[in-house]
């Protein structure tokens, strides 16, 4: 061998480890972030009280509105696990393994897209993988999904090496695989789903190819008919045990079931209760979630892209497999992830596929060269300083996300002697579980399939209709309340209402959480909002917690200011955000003006928000309703307009015009 | 054997995937603007009527606190994890054999659009079919719509002609384009009529080693066609019931002797309302005027059809889906090629 060739085996070597090195790092730094999302807790505590009581859980023992009734616990491994993890290195090791799982699943996919396209292509799926992953890190939350990811990741390569070299030991793992899945995660399905899509595919493609690749004699037909027979074969057989594997777990048929009950909560309308309330079920198209899932579209663009390139040399299996994800991502934004996940790989061998033609009369020029060589290593060094960068600015991977689990709350009432139950945000139930049971037990939690419809709507309505909270207190005798404040903020006007009750009383606040107990408690002390004493104590923990970040405090103290402002503590929420100089802040201090009767004061504020940004949306709004109050309409439409224009979607928008509408018919009646 | 690459209007299904999922990702991708831009319009609609009279707008009252939310934070692309809204829990404030659609279908948007795909099975193949309908109110009663129906076809067979080796052959392409205008009569327009124009897109002469295909194999028969159906719709607390009936003329005589023969049913279809479901069961009888021809030999086609139908609909105000299947059977209890279809129907905007 000469030099020259051993010198150019060596750059491809190290070329092709380098990808893998920069997919790998990249993937597992797009997870390094606390723990945010409610449902790890309760998965924790499943764990917990599986080792506990050494059996299953079948029935539910954590919660109020669901105690007693009867449990489909698929996740249970993966609870057993994850408590493990934590049990040796806490929420830091949790965090670990998330990012090592996804990192393992990006490794497994990098594989699949080497084999069937070659190294260049595999530096291009890094590139856009990082990218996707980037984008869509907000939903890498740590739940059983991951466990989904990597195993979607091993379904997808050895379906795609069964496909390529139709060998049907590239099949054998699956059942066993799907056996692991179906006692981790509810979305299991997506096993049986994929073999279906490959079964389905390569019939699609036995219908089709006598007519692409067969001889005028029918013998070459006849050969590779029996070929992709053996291949449907096999594939029918494997889709058949997995679906055996399915039925596999300690719940029989009704974990079987359990997908398509999730699924049905996931399709849009204003009647599916689920899909209208539940964040992660919105669907990412939606006004209210353009800003959130804003790479969505380019995402699309990309698959549109590979498509219109892949043209005639479309695998059809891909062509089912991205149809089905894209219709599972625009039902609910949490699929997004699935999405990025499995259809990355498949439209860059699509487009590299047809792009092969497309560059071919100009490969040889240099700067084609050039391009195709070092594009993608750029764009994954670039991702690479992104996603560090990102993860650096991130909080502490050893406690739960800021402002996201009632820790402190949790920790007065574990301090305290004796038992009882809590109403508290949804999202608020799994940590109270983790901390506090079985000394005391939420009404509510995420897990949503425990409870019916009506029982969800009940309690939203209670949420949003605050009067309404006393009667269903009345049949339910809480011992405690513990609500958000603005993640989210849907529990302001229930705050308000507990506050000003004379049964009630606050006892805790930092101005992200708030606990409130019956007045005649007499061990615990009210909180005054109002007075300078207690709200500086808490502004001193806040500086103290927030040291290093000046975002975290400032969005600490837009919390309590907004606590203060709906609580009608208008001068106190003043002082919390005189040193607070983002937009944010200066936008709450505004309505807090307004709301104090300041209106213009309000609107000096308003004014200057929008010379900074002239379609800044939030202050056209106020700048509405300042001038409506200081008798100016026409000024008023005036803003209105401006507002309706920059986002014709605009709740506040709306409502303001909705009321206007009312109004003025009320007044020509 | 590479027949159909000979045929003319060969169809590439590939190709045709391809570019039809580049194409409904450009639909949604297309969506929310076009979206965005109706609803600033109806806002601007609705301030211009305010602005027509602004001595009326006060601001007076509890309203405009109510009216001011207290969110101030920006939801932008470079959220850190815990500003993020994703995550569980309930979010801030913020012909002869067919079938028929029978359920809520959707209605309202600024046109209706449906797509169904049909597989149709005989002994030795199966037919594909894509039929593409969008149509729109042409006024503000409903009582005038006007339609078109896109058909593309997919025709396969095996051991064409029993010769050996087996052949197998496929014809595909742009079926006969229909157009037609519905007029729906009543209080409630629970009556409606509807006249279809078939065109003669669709191949009629598509050959195999020289030979014609049979006239059943083609896509279209060269020829006008031209239907009229009838409907009536029984709505009921429980569901509803469609009573019909059709003649067609399906083109009559091509040039190449071939012939279709005018046929003409009746059916009724009950669907009961089960939530966003609609399960429904139908009949259908068929009869057609003599048996088709193909080139001057008539096919041994029986005269007469009873199908049965099932199909359950899901709907929201905007989608709706439907899956069903029709089993026709001859006179001599045979049962007859039969059907399953799955359908979607969107009224956007």
């Amino acid at each position: 061998m000469s030099p020259s060739s051993l010198l150019r085996m060596a750059w491809r070597s190290a070329r092709s480890h380098a990808t893998a090195a920069a997919l790998f790092t990249g993937a597992f730094s797009s997870g390094l972030a606390p723990a945010t999302d409610g449902d790890l807790w309760w998965h924790l505590a499943a764990g917990r009280e599986i080792l506990r009581t050494r059996s299953l859980v079948s029935v539910d023992p954590f919660s109020v509105s669901a105690g007693g009734r009867p449990w489909v616990d698929v996740h249970w491994l993966f609870q057993l696990a994850a408590y493990a993890v934590f049990c040796v290195g806490g929420l830091t090791a949790l965090v670990v393994a998330k990012c090592l799982l996804v990192a393992i699943g990006a490794l497994l996919l990098l594989g699949a897209v080497n084999r069937e396209a070659g190294p260049r292509a595999a530096q291009s799926f890094a590139a856009v993988f990082l990218g996707a992953l980037f984008a869509a890190r907000s939903l890498l939350l740590l739940r059983p999904v991951l466990v989904t990811l990597v195993l979607l990741a091993l379904f997808f390569v050895q379906l795609e090496r069964h496909r390529r070299e139709r060998r049907w030991s590239a099949l054998l793992a699956l059942p066993l695989l799907q056996l692991v899945w179906a006692n981790c995660q509810g979305l299991f399905a997506l096993g049986p789903a994929l073999v279906g899509a490959y079964l389905f595919g390569s019939w699609a493609a036995r219908s089709d190819t006598p007519s692409l690749t067969g001889s005028p004699n029918g013998r070459a037909t006849d050969a590779h008919s029996h070929s992709h027979r053996n291949e449907g074969a096999a594939l029918a057989l494997t889709l058949f045990l997995c679906a055996l594997a399915c039925c596999a777990t300690p719940y029989g048929l009704r974990a079987v079931l359990l997908p398509f009950e999730l699924f049905g909560r996931l399709l849009p309308g204003h009647e599916n209760v689920y899909a209208a309330n539940v964040v992660e079920n919105a669907p990412p198209l939606a006004p209210a979630m353009a800003g959130p899932f804003w790479h969505l579209k380019w995402f699309f663009g990309f698959l549109i892209a590979s498509f219109a390139l892949a043209g005639r040399r479309l695998i059809l299996t891909h062509a089912i497999l991205v149809a089905a994800l894209v219709l599972l991502a625009i039902l609910g934004n949490r699929n997004v992830l699935l999405l990025y996940w499995i259809a990355t790989p498949i439209a860059v061998m699509n487009a590299w596929r047809g792009a092969r033609r497309l560059v071919a009369p100009v490969r040889g020029r240099r700067v084609t060269r050039t391009l195709a060589r070092w594009a993608p290593g750029a764009a994954c060094v670039g991702l690479l300083v992104l996603l560090f960068g990102t993860a650096w600015n991130e909080p502490a991977l050893a406690s739960p996300a800021p402002f996201r689990a009632p820790s402190e709350s949790a920790r007065i009432l574990r301090d305290r002697p004796g038992t009882g139950t809590i109403f508290a945000a949804d999202e608020y139930g799994g940590y109270l579980i983790w901390s506090l049971y079985p000394r005391y037990r939420p009404y509510m939690d995420t897990r949503l399939v425990l409870r019916t419809a009506a029982e969800f709507a009940e309690y939203l309505d209670v949420t949003d209709h605050p009067d309404r909270f006393d009667a269903f207190q009345k049949a339910h005798s809480f011992d405690y309340v513990i609500l958000p404040v603005t993640y989210p903020d849907r529990y302001l006007g229930l705050i308000a209402h507990l506050d000003a009750s004379p049964q009630w009383k606050l006892v805790f606040t930092d101005g992200a959480e708030t606990l409130f107990a019956k007045r005649d408690d007499a061990g615990l002390d009210r909180f005054d909002v109002g007075s300078r004493a207690d709200i500086d104590r808490v502004l001193g923990a806040l500086e103290g917690q927030f040291r290093g970040s000046t975002r975290l405090r400032d969005a600490a103290r837009v919390g309590l200011a907004t606590l203060e402002i709906t609580l009608r503590q208008f001068s106190e929420a003043e002082r919390v955000l005189a040193p607070v100089s983002s937009p944010e802040g200066r936008a709450l201090r505004a309505r807090s003006r307004f709301a104090a009767g300041d209106l213009l004061g309000a609107r000096g504020l308003g004014e200057r928000a929008l010379k900074d940004d002239p379609s800044d949306v939030q202050s056209l709004n106020l700048l509405a309703l300042v001038s409506l109050r200081l008798g100016e309409p026409a000024s008023a439409l005036t803003y209105l307009r401006r507002s309706l224009a920059a986002d014709p979607f605009d709740v506040e928008a709306e409502r303001i015009l909705s009321s206007l509408e009312e109004h003025a018919d009320a007044y020509s009646e | 054997m590479r027949f159909s690459r000979s045929m003319p209007g060969r169809f590439d299904l590939r190709r045709c995937v391809s570019w039809g999922l580049a194409g409904i990702l450009v639909g949604l991708l297309g969506y929310p603007p076009i979206e965005a831009n109706l609803a600033a319009r109806r806002a601007a609609a609705r301030l211009a009527t305010l602005e027509s009279n602004p001595d009326r707008l006060t601001g007076d009252g509890e309203w405009t606190n109510a009216s001011l939310s207290l969110r101030v934070q920006h939801l932008g692309p470079l959220l850190a994890s815990w500003e993020t809204i994703g995550g569980c829990g309930a979010g801030g404030t913020g012909g002869s054999v067919g079938v028929k659609w029978i359920g809520h279908n959707t209605t309202g948007g600024l046109f209706h659009s449906q797509l169904m795909l049909d597989y149709l099975s005989y002994n030795n193949g199966y037919n594909l079919i894509a039929l593409a309908q969008i149509d729109r109110d042409i006024d503000q009663k409903q009582k005038w719509n006007v339609g078109v129906v896109v058909p593309v076809l997919f025709k396969y067979y095996s051991n064409y002609l029993q010769l050996r080796p087996p052949v197998s052959i496929s014809n595909s392409g742009l079926g006969d384009i229909n157009a037609y205008l519905t007029r729906r009569l009543g209080p409630i327009n629970a009556t409606a009529i509807t006249a279809s124009v078939g065109f003669p897109t669709g191949t009629h002469d598509a050959q195999y080693k020289l030979e014609y295909l049979t006239q059943d194999k083609q896509l279209g028969l060269g020829k006008f066609t031209g239907s009229l159906m009838i409907d009536h719709t029984l709505d009921e607390s429980w569901g509803l019931i469609v009573l019909g009936a059709l003649g067609a003329y399906r083109g009559g005589t091509n040039e190449l002797g071939s012939y279709r023969a005018p046929t003409g049913s009746l059916y009724a279809y009950a669907g009961y309302f089960l939530g966003p479901f609609v399960p429904a069961l139908g009949v259908t009888a068929t009869g057609f005027t003599d048996k088709d021809q193909d080139r001057g030999i008539p096919q041994d086609l029986p005269l007469f059809l009873m199908a049965g139908n099932a199909s359950i609909e899901w709907s929201t105000d905007w989608v709706a889906v439907l899956l069903g299947a029709s089993f026709p059977f001859s006179t001599d209890l045979q049962l007859q090629p039969w059907l399953v279809a799955l359908g979607v129907s969107v009224s956007p905007f």
